[in-house]
C-alpha cells in the first residue's frame, strides 16, 4: 500500500482519541486522522465529506453508539472497533473477520492491528452486519415494552415512582390512586391504559376498577358473595377481587 | 326450652373459641412469616452490599486516560490516580466497612466524580454541598455512590450536551437529607436500571425501618433528584 490513508476516530473521551491519535501515528506514520468525533451521531456525513478509508469506533458512546455507527458505515469502509471491557464483545470479535483494540492499549497489540489493516486495506470492507447484530442483542438488551416508571405529581414535585414499588392502582372517579407502602399518588392514566403498558406478569386485574402487583400480595381469602378480599404486606389496606376476576386465584 | 337456650349458648361460645384460637394461630403464624421475610431480606441485603462490584469497564477506561495523561501531563495523571485510589480504597468489597460516616461517602463520590469530570472532559460538571457538621454523621455505606453513579451513566452520561450533578446534604424534622441532583436525561417511563434503587431501598428499610425512605423526583428543568432520608442522629 503506498500513499496516504485516511481515518476518523471516534470516542467520548477526549484523552483516548487523544492518545489513540498519537499512538496510530507513531506506528503508522502514512496514516492520517482526517477527523474526530465525539459519537456516531454524525457518522453519514463524515463518512461522505471524508471519506476515510478506516473507522475506529469507540463502542459506547452516547447518542449513536459505534455499533449502531458501524451499521451507517456499511461497507463504505473498514472499521475497527474501540472497548475498554467487554467479554462478550472480545469473544464475538475473536470468531469474527473484524479487528478490534482494547483500553488501555498495549503497544504490540495495536502494531498488530495496524499491520493488519495494511494487509485488509487492499481488499473491499468485510460484511460486518451479522456481526454487529449479534453484538447489538448482547450487549444492549431491548428497552423493556412495560412501564417501568410512574410520574405522579406530588405537591409541586413530580416524583418517579418504579413500578415494582407500587401496591397497587385503584381508580378514584377522575384520578387513578398510586399506592405504595411510603404514601400514594395521583395520576391521570385510567386504569385501562395502565392495563395495556403494565407487565401482565406482574400487575393483575382484580376488579373494574383496581390492579394488584402480585409481588406484594400477602393473602387471598374467600369473602361474600363469591369475591375474594387479598390483603397486602406492609399495608393495612384490603382489596376486593370481584366475581369476574376470582379465578385467578383458584388452587391449582 | 330453658335447657336447649343453655345448651344452644354453650355450642356457639365453644364455636366462638375454636374460631378465636384460629384465628390467633394464623396470627401468629403470619408474624413468624414476617420475621423470615425480614430475616431473609437482610441476608439479601447484606450480600447485595458485598456483591457490588467496581465495573471493569470504569476501572480500565480510567486506566486508559491515566496511561496517556502519564505522557503528556503527568501532574493531572497523579492527580486522576489519587482520586481512583481514594474511590477503589472505599469500593472494594474487601475495604468496606459496615458503618461509615456522609463525609466518607461523601469523599468517596467526589473521587468517581474527579475521575469522570477528566474522562468527559467538558460534558461534566459537579458541585458538593454539605455542611462540615454533617460529615461526621453515621450513613450507611455505598448508598450514595449508587446514585451517583446512576446520575453519571444514566443522567448526564447519555446526554450529548453537558450537564452537572450536585451533592446536597441537610437536616430537617430530625431527618438528615442526602440529595443527588443531575440536569441529565431524565426518565423515560419504559426505561429500566432500578435495580440499584430497589437494593437501597431494601437496605434501608432493613436498616432503619420506615424512619428511612428514598424518593426520586423531576429535576426542573430536565433530570433527576434521588434522594434518601435517614433519622438524624448526631
Amino acid at each position: 500500500m503506498s500513499g496516504r490513508v485516511a481515518a476518523v476516530i471516534a470516542d467520548d473521551e477526549p484523552l483516548l482519541r487523544a492518545q489513540l491519535r498519537s499512538r496510530l501515528t507513531r506506528l503508522w506514520p502514512e496514516l492520517d486522522v482526517v477527523h474526530e468525533m465525539e459519537n456516531g451521531r454524525a457518522i453519514e456525513e463524515v463518512v461522505q465529506r471524508h471519506a476515510p478509508a478506516l473507522f475506529f469506533l469507540d463502542i459506547h458512546m452516547p447518542g449513536v453508539n459505534g455499533l449502531e455507527a458501524a451499521r451507517v458505515v456499511g461497507k463504505r469502509a473498514h472499521v475497527v472497533f474501540v472497548t475498554a471491557y467487554d467479554q462478550y464483545a472480545v469473544e464475538a470479535f475473536e470468531r469474527g473477520a473484524v479487528d478490534y483494540v482494547l483500553k488501555p492499549f498495549n503497544e504490540e497489540r495495536l502494531a498488530v492491528t495496524v499491520s493488519r489493516l495494511k494487509e485488509r486495506l487492499g481488499s473491499g470492507p468485510a460484511d460486518i452486519d451479522t456481526l454487529v447484530d449479534s453484538l447489538v442483542s448482547r450487549l444492549a438488551p431491548r428497552a423493556s415494552d412495560h412501564l417501568r416508571w410512574i410520574k405522579a405529581s406530588v405537591g409541586p414535585n413530580v416524583r418517579l415512582i418504579p413500578v415494582e414499588e407500587v401496591l397497587f392502582f385503584q381508580s378514584d372517579e377522575k384520578y387513578t390512586r398510586v399506592v405504595t407502602c411510603e404514601g400514594e399518588a395521583l395520576i391521570r392514566k385510567p386504569i385501562r391504559e395502565l392495563l395495556d403498558e403494565l407487565d401482565p406478569r406482574r400487575f393483575w386485574q382484580i376488579h373494574r376498577a383496581t390492579i394488584v402487583n402480585v409481588d406484594h400480595i400477602a393473602s387471598v381469602r374467600r369473602g361474600m358473595k363469591d369475591q375474594a378480599e387479598i390483603t397486602l404486606r406492609d399495608h393495612g389496606e384490603t382489596l376486593t377481587v370481584s366475581r369476574a376476576f376470582t379465578h385467578l386465584f383458584k388452587q391449582m | 326450652m330453658g335447657l336447649g337456650v343453655g345448651i344452644g349458648c354453650v355450642v356457639v361460645a365453644g364455636l366462638m373459641l375454636r374460631e378465636r384460637v384460629a384465628r390467633d394461630q394464623a396470627r401468629l403464624l403470619q408474624a413468624e412469616a414476617e420475621r423470615h421475610r425480614l430475616e431473609k431480606n437482610f441476608l439479601e441485603a447484606r450480600l447485595q452490599l458485598m456483591q457490588a462490584q467496581v465495573e471493569p469497564h470504569f476501572l480500565f477506561n480510567t486506566l486508559a486516560n491515566v496511561q496517556h495523561l502519564v505522557e503528556t501531563d503527568p501532574a493531572a495523571a497523579g492527580r486522576m490516580l489519587q482520586s481512583l485510589i481514594d474511590y477503589l480504597r472505599a469500593a472494594l468489597p474487601q475495604m468496606r466497612e459496615s458503618t461509615t460516616s456522609l463525609g466518607r461517602e461523601i469523599d468517596m463520590a467526589r473521587a468517581f466524580l474527579e475521575i469522570n469530570r477528566v474522562r468527559m472532559g467538558a460534558r461534566l460538571d459537579f458541585a458538593i454541598d454539605v455542611p462540615e457538621p454533617l460529615k461526621c454523621r453515621p450513613f450507611p455505606p455505598m448508598m450514595l455512590i449508587s446514585l451517583v453513579e446512576n446520575a453519571v451513566k444514566h443522567g448526564v452520561d447519555p446526554c450529548c450536551e453537558c450537564g452537572s450533578i450536585t451533592i446536597r446534604a441537610a437536616e430537617e424534622d430530625g431527618k438528615l437529607k442526602v440529595s443527588v441532583a443531575d440536569t441529565g436525561e431524565g426518565i423515560r417511563p419504559k426505561k429500566g436500571g432500578g435495580v440499584g434503587l430497589a437494593n437501597i431501598r431494601e437496605r434501608l428499610k432493613t436498616l432503619y425501618g420506615t424512619a428511612a425512605r428514598l424518593v426520586l423526583e423531576e429535576n426542573a428543568p430536565r433530570g433527576v433528584v434521588a434522594s434518601i432520608e435517614v433519622p438524624a442522629s448526631s
